[in-house]
């Protein structure tokens, strides 16, 4: 018996050591469960997108996995990226990375890495964004909102991008703002301007559009390249003369951790392109007006850094 | 109106959604119980799991999830001294040394009576005040969070009576604690120490584990005691019996705790934590005898009790009437509407009543069947409170700590409750009270943050605090507090 023992162990770690081998090679990728790493709290805009992406994204890819949504909150966002970053660039870790907020975090503070490292896959969507005031407000056009002084502008503290929407805005149309914070996010901006707090906010065009179906909200112009579709009515920026207001955005791009191997990415951008697609997802969009647009990897990055030139001028 | 109601109302009784709400509020009791795990955390694992379902069958789930919540961290909260979750940090406070006393059963069927009619008088709230939704939400804003939170920081100075200056140093202490992470004002990080640790401030569920629990478990090692309970249980039917009877005995401080967390429900933004510890400072405050709060008072656990699941009750307001989360719940239940392809806003009631009854009778019935079962095991419950500390202490050391990883898998969350068990441990045996810390650290940062606010949006006027009726009437309220001693003194010769 014990002739046999020597090389049947032998032979169960070359077949044992084969195998895993062949589970590290990319051909059978994926093979396991993939983590999406979202650097927010449940319920939120981008988890809300996470999930509703996910299943189609599982749909997709060449063999069937799952795609599990991981919720990593703290640090505005850098928590969820510094895992992305140090996680093993092997496909089974991707994420969410807030743009433009963590390189305005990044232009504030060293924040351990350096965000041009890591491997843009895709971009699920933009949001683009809107000058909200009170429906009840006497302010319909871009000259009243110059005329206001002050014009209060409610907003989440210096250092989240929504601040930087502000300062932007400020500076750009020439407003005599004076930004008041301590608002935790858009729900409480979006309460703030209806309770009479302040007279303005920055808000994503989506998120809050039913408040201008309900009555309470008006959206003076929006910070898009053409008229968005929500907002038939309300000029754009580039239509009011000030194309470099497009900056004002939000945008959901996914994420691989630094060095992540050419194909790898490849499926994934592939997998993504056809679940945005896919009809069922694209009649979710319909009924929930919350718009999905494709981009591949290198494209969204190069708008991306485009945007972050206007935001490092007017900082 | 009425056939959405009976449309809601025959769908709960469908045995399938019937037991949505039961497996809901099974899970609901059990991530209640367990420090660490929580309502936001169930909700956003089932998520997933409702895929499939129709929009009223996940409702009614969803409903069991939250509705059981705040009973089960009772629980935990009474026996071991540990809050299950952030809605239960003030239940430790009269509900452990009632245990002590070998009176847990009293305690748990307080909390279990408080619970239930605490969640229906939110919930006839909400009904009463749908109509007014809009009107509603937007009376409450910085003006009244700051009056309100004075009005809980007053109650600092008067559950430290007795022993002022150990009470305030808490006090004190907790608000610092507070201001530490990014200030919702500036945007500058406080006290961080450089890390991505501190970045959003100091961790409530992993600081209460150890505050609190581990800081107990610290405290019974020290202490040689045998068992959790120093007196011997006594005949435990009548001690339930008597925990009803006390609910109704006190019906004063539940309508006032159950108001208190109505309102703090629908104001967006602010939840059950904030709601409980609120409610018992405010319960210490009006109290005629405040001396026994924090020794086995009744209304030291019928005020969170009531308040924390009112204000699910509350939070409904504004997250169907106007898309607005009134709690972190909230927040996940919305991100489930519009997965569900339902859109939330001023005109989800318009369109989609049904969900909205769907809510209102899948949160009741999940209350009853919560405290029912609360009620009935509770005889086993008790026996933990009699089995030797030795098995006891390591075992719930060990949940806790777990607990404390559980949340999000850092293991500094471990580190940190370890650090304030020893804290609280040390601030025990120096005689200062651990209530003025809690209290001190769930209201601070929101003085400092809405203080402010108020006053920008008046252009630095204090007299904001005047114009608005409902400022107004919390300002008369706070100086009718603060001048009663000395009026009564004049009075009395």
């Amino acid at each position: 018996m014990e002739k046999f023992l020597r090389p049947s162990f032998f032979l169960i770690f070359i077949f044992v050591s084969f195998v895993s081998f062949a589970e590290a090679a990319p051909d059978n990728y994926p093979s396991r469960d993939i983590t999406w790493i979202v650097s927010s709290a449940p319920g939120g805009g981008f988890d809300t997108y996470a999930r509703a992406v996910a299943p189609y994204l599982m749909k997709y890819l060449p063999r069937r996995v799952n795609v599990v949504i991981k919720n990593v909150t703290g640090g505005g966002g850098l928590s969820g990226a510094s895992m992305l970053y140090r996680a093993k660039p092997d496909g089974y870790t991707i994420g969410y990375l807030f743009y433009p907020g963590i390189a305005i975090v990044a232009m504030e503070s060293d924040i351990g890495f350096d965000l041009n490292k890591f491997t843009p896959i895709a971009q699920i969507a933009i949001d683009e964004q809107g000058f909200f005031v009170s429906a009840k407000a006497d302010i319909k056009t871009l000259s009243d909102l110059q005329k206001k002084d002050p014009l209060r502008l409610l907003t989440q503290p210096k250092g989240v991008t929504m601040y930087s929407f502000c300062v932007i805005a400020e500076k750009l149309f020439n407003l005599k703002a004076k930004m008041v914070t301590g608002y935790k996010g858009g729900n409480e901006v979006a309460t703030g301007i209806m309770r009479g707090d302040g007279d303005a906010g920055i808000l994503n065009l989506n998120e809050f559009i039913k408040y201008v179906k309900s009555g309470d909200l008006r959206v003076v112009f929006t910070f898009s390249e053409k008229r968005d579709p929500l907002t038939p009515d309300v000029p754009c920026v580039t239509e009011l003369g000030y194309p470099e207001g497009t900056a004002v955005r939000s945008w959901k791009v996914i994420f691989g951790p630094p060095n992540l191997p050419a194909n790898i990415t490849k499926t994934l951008q592939t997998a993504f392109k056809k679940a945005l697609a896919d009809p069922e997802l694209k009649a979710w969009v319909e009924k929930t007006e919350k718009p999905l647009a494709y981009a591949d990897g290198k494209e969204a990055w190069g708008k991306l850094q485009k945007v972050l030139t206007v935001f490092k001028k007017y900082h | 109106m009425i056939e959405a109601v009976l449309f809601a109302l025959g769908k709960a009784f469908y045995w399938k959604n019937f037991l949505y709400i039961t497996l809901g509020t099974g899970v609901g009791l059990i991530f209640g119980a367990l420090p660490g795990l929580s309502s936001v955390i169930s909700l956003s694992l089932f998520l997933p799991l409702t895929y499939g379902m129709d929009p009223m069958s996940a409702m009614f789930l969803y409903a069991g999830l939250m509705g059981a919540n705040p009973f089960g961290g009772s629980i935990s909260a009474i026996l071991i001294n540990t809050p299950g979750t952030a809605q239960n940090i003030a239940t430790v406070f009269d509900g452990y040394p009632m245990t002590q006393r070998g009176e847990a059963g009293r305690a748990l069927s307080i909390s279990a009576t408080s619970s239930a009619l605490g969640a229906v008088f939110g919930i006839v709230i909400l009904i009463i005040l749908l109509p007014l939704v809009r009107r509603v939400v937007l009376a409450f804003g910085p003006p009244e969070f700051f009056l309100m939170v004075v009005f809980g920081l007053i109650a600092v100075v008067v559950a430290a009576r007795g022993n002022m200056m150990k009470g305030l140093f808490a006090g004190g202490l907790g608000i610092l604690l507070s201001l530490v992470g990014r200030s919702a004002l500036t945007g500058t990080i406080r006290f961080n120490f450089g890390t991505i640790y501190l970045w959003d401030g100091i961790p409530l569920i992993p600081f209460m584990i150890g505050l609190l629990a581990l800081s107990e478990m610290i405290n019974l090692g020290a202490k040689k005691q045998k068992t959790i309970a120093t007196t011997p249980v006594d005949n435990v039917l009548k001690n339930l019996w008597q925990g009803v009877k006390d609910v109704f005995d006190h019906k004063i401080c539940f309508f006032r705790s159950a108001a208190i967390g109505t309102i703090i429900g629908i104001i967006p933004g602010i939840g059950g934590a904030v709601a409980n510890v609120l409610a018992y400072t405010v319960a210490v405050q009006t109290s005629k005898h405040p001396e026994t709060f924090g020794k086995g008072d009744p209304e030291g656990v019928i005020a969170p009790e009531s308040a924390n699941n009112a204000k699910d009750g509350g939070a409904l307001l504004p997250t169907v009437g106007f898309g607005i989360p009134g709690s972190a719940e909230m927040a996940v239940l919305l991100g489930a509407f519009i997965l569900h392809g339902l859109t939330p806003g001023p005109l989800l009631i318009k369109d989609h009543m049904e969900i909205v009854w769907a809510l209102i009778f899948g949160l009741t019935i999940s209350n009853i069947l919560a405290s029912s079962f609360g009620l009935l095991l509770a005889r086993y419950l008790i026996k933990i409170t009699r089995i030797n500390l030795s098995f006891v202490i390591p075992v719930v050391t060990g949940v806790c700590l777990v607990g404390a990883f559980a949340i999000r898998g850092e293991l500094w969350d471990i580190y940190l409750a370890i650090l304030f068990g020893f804290v609280g441990f040390g601030l025990r045996t120096f005689g200062f009270p651990i209530i003025t810390l809690v209290m001190g650290y769930v209201l601070g940062s929101m003085a400092e943050v809405s203080l402010n606010q108020a006053l920008m949006i008046s252009d630095g006027g204090v007299k904001v605090f005047f114009q608005r009726p409902i400022s107004l009437f919390l300002m008369i309220l706070i100086l009718v507090i603060l001048f009663i001693p000395f009026i009564k003194k004049v009075e009395s010769p």
